[in-house]
């Protein structure tokens, strides 16, 4: 079913929207959760409550995109959870893919951050924007969808050591271009 | 910056990309035409080569002035001395010794029963009969060459034909404001004919040698071997391209793919692009009979 159709079942306040959304995209929204949680259990729970999300905000909102809307409340749900259920506890692809990222952003001890890391949100766009299409995908489903180096080569059909040497340079290439833009004076 | 503070940034990514790389459903079907294109091209010029002015250095000396090709068998009369008509079935295979660096077999069989063999420098030795008597030919003696000879010849033909002199070569690389130099040695055996083509990588920087050895046999390392062990050379380094193209596009800098693979400590694809670099010379390597030639 087309999104804009999903969307407008749950304007119609229809539970045929739900099922919808899940049957299009919950293995994707899963993936999301189970790279951050690792938890088939906490998983499972955060889709659902992004499933309830949904349905408490649309409407009034009315996203222009279902699966980035869906995607990002999921993110956030599972961040949370995240943040609850480990206080130092080390997850396996959230962490190694945020802790890879770590080192191409300045250091900031005091967190006014909100500003600067919106300045910061500005530059990543706009290197983003300067990628081609795949070099993009491929940070992003790193970077923000947390997708394993295995299971990112096999979306590119390509070996797990090219994914990671382009990871590699993409990292390079973004602190470069950080760099030029003064973020790090 | 922390991860809380990574998070706060990553949440502000345009959510288009987002979107672009959620519905990302692998390579589209026109990049994989074109990576198909690629290897079609090169499997063209291969052939162009294999029947062209290169034919020569992937063929196989009789040691009569015959010369033939790797692959089908081929089919040709002797008349002996006596004028018996022989018909000889020639049969240049590629067998793996290991399996990135093949060991050569020149297997001439008369129909049915009896054996001819050739040394490894594939003179002909002997012909015998299905009762194990030698009837044909009497062996060409093989020319007797002194180590030094044959080393200048060694020397001679890898300057000629790739300029690369035994001992080694290095490549200066300028990668992320450094240079490297990668120094690639290559050994000659015993009897001044190649045996291992690099028997070791060196990747130095600012004149410290860090150091990346490579034993030959550890070239089969990260490679298909169940794929390889069936390939002809020339399949094999077709096959070997291929992979470097699809990995890494053309035009990618293999000096740079060396030093980004060595950086990461990834010994696996360290050895693989060694092996990339060793067969991909070693596809041009004359063989050992062309070595002897040039005496005669």
């Amino acid at each position: 079913m087309e999104d804009q159709k999903i969307i407008a079942l749950f304007f119609a306040r229809s539970e045929q929207s739900i099922t919808e959304t899940a049957n299009k995209y919950g293995a994707l929204c899963r993936q999301v959760a189970n790279n951050i949680l690792a938890d088939p259990r906490d998983t499972e729970e955060c889709v659902n409550d992004a499933y309830l999300g949904l349905w408490n905000s649309i409407p009034p909102q009315k996203p222009r995109s279902l699966p980035g809307y869906l995607c990002r409340t999921v993110r956030n749900l599972a961040l949370k959870k995240y943040r609850a259920n480990t206080a130092q506890k080390r997850n396996s692809n959230f962490d190694l893919s945020l802790e890879e990222l770590e080192n191409c952003f300045p250091a900031r001890t005091s967190v006014e951050e909100t500003v600067e890391a919106a300045e910061l949100a500005r530059y990543l766009n706009q290197f983003l924007a300067g990628l081609d299409r795949e070099s993009r995908v491929l940070f992003l489903r790193r970077y923000w969808y947390s997708d394993s180096v295995r299971d990112l080569a096999a979306l590119f059909r390509t070996t797990e050591n090219t994914v990671t040497v382009r990871l590699f340079r993409l990292r390079e290439k973004l602190k470069k271009f950080l760099e030029q833009k003064g973020v790090f004076q | 910056m922390n991860k809380q503070q990574l998070c706060l940034v990553l949440d502000q990514i345009d959510p288009r990309y987002l979107d672009e790389a959620a519905g990302y459903r692998g390579r589209s079907p026109k990049r994989a035409a074109r990576a198909l294109l690629i290897a079609a091209v090169i499997l063209l010029l291969g052939a162009i080569f294999s029947v062209g002015a290169f034919s020569a250095f992937r063929s196989v000396s009789l040691g009569y002035g015959e010369f033939i090709r790797p692959g089908a068998p081929t089919y040709k009369k002797h008349t002996l001395a006596d004028g018996t008509a022989l018909n000889l079935t020639y049969s240049h295979s590629t067998k793996p010794k290991t399996e990135v660096a093949y060991q050569p077999t020149y297997d001439v069989y008369l129909h049915g029963q009896d054996e001819y063999h050739f040394d490894t420098r594939g003179q002909l030795l002997s012909f015998y009969n299905n009762d194990r008597s030698l009837i044909f030919p009497q062996p060409e003696p093989i020319q007797e060459i002194t180590r030094d000879r044959a080393l200048e010849i060694a020397k001679e033909h890898l300057e000629a034909f790739y300029g690369i002199p035994p001992g080694y070569r290095q490549d200066r690389c300028d990668y992320n404001n450094e240079s490297y130099f990668i120094t690639y040695t290559r050994s000659l055996g015993q009897n001044g004919f190649i045996e291992g083509d690099y028997a070791a990588v060196f990747i130095q920087n600012n004149g410290i040698l860090n150091g990346s050895k490579a034993p030959k046999p550890d070239l089969t390392e990260g490679l298909d071997l169940s794929k390889i062990a069936t390939l002809s050379p020339e399949d094999l380094e077709t096959y070997v391209k291929d992979q470097i193209i699809f990995q890494y596009g053309e035009g990618s800098c293999l000096a740079c793919d060396l030093i980004d693979a060595y950086l990461q400590k990834d010994e696996e694809e360290t050895v693989q692009l060694i092996a990339y670099t060793y067969v991909n010379i070693r596809g041009r390597v004359p063989t050992e009979m062309e070595f002897i030639y040039p005496l005669e």
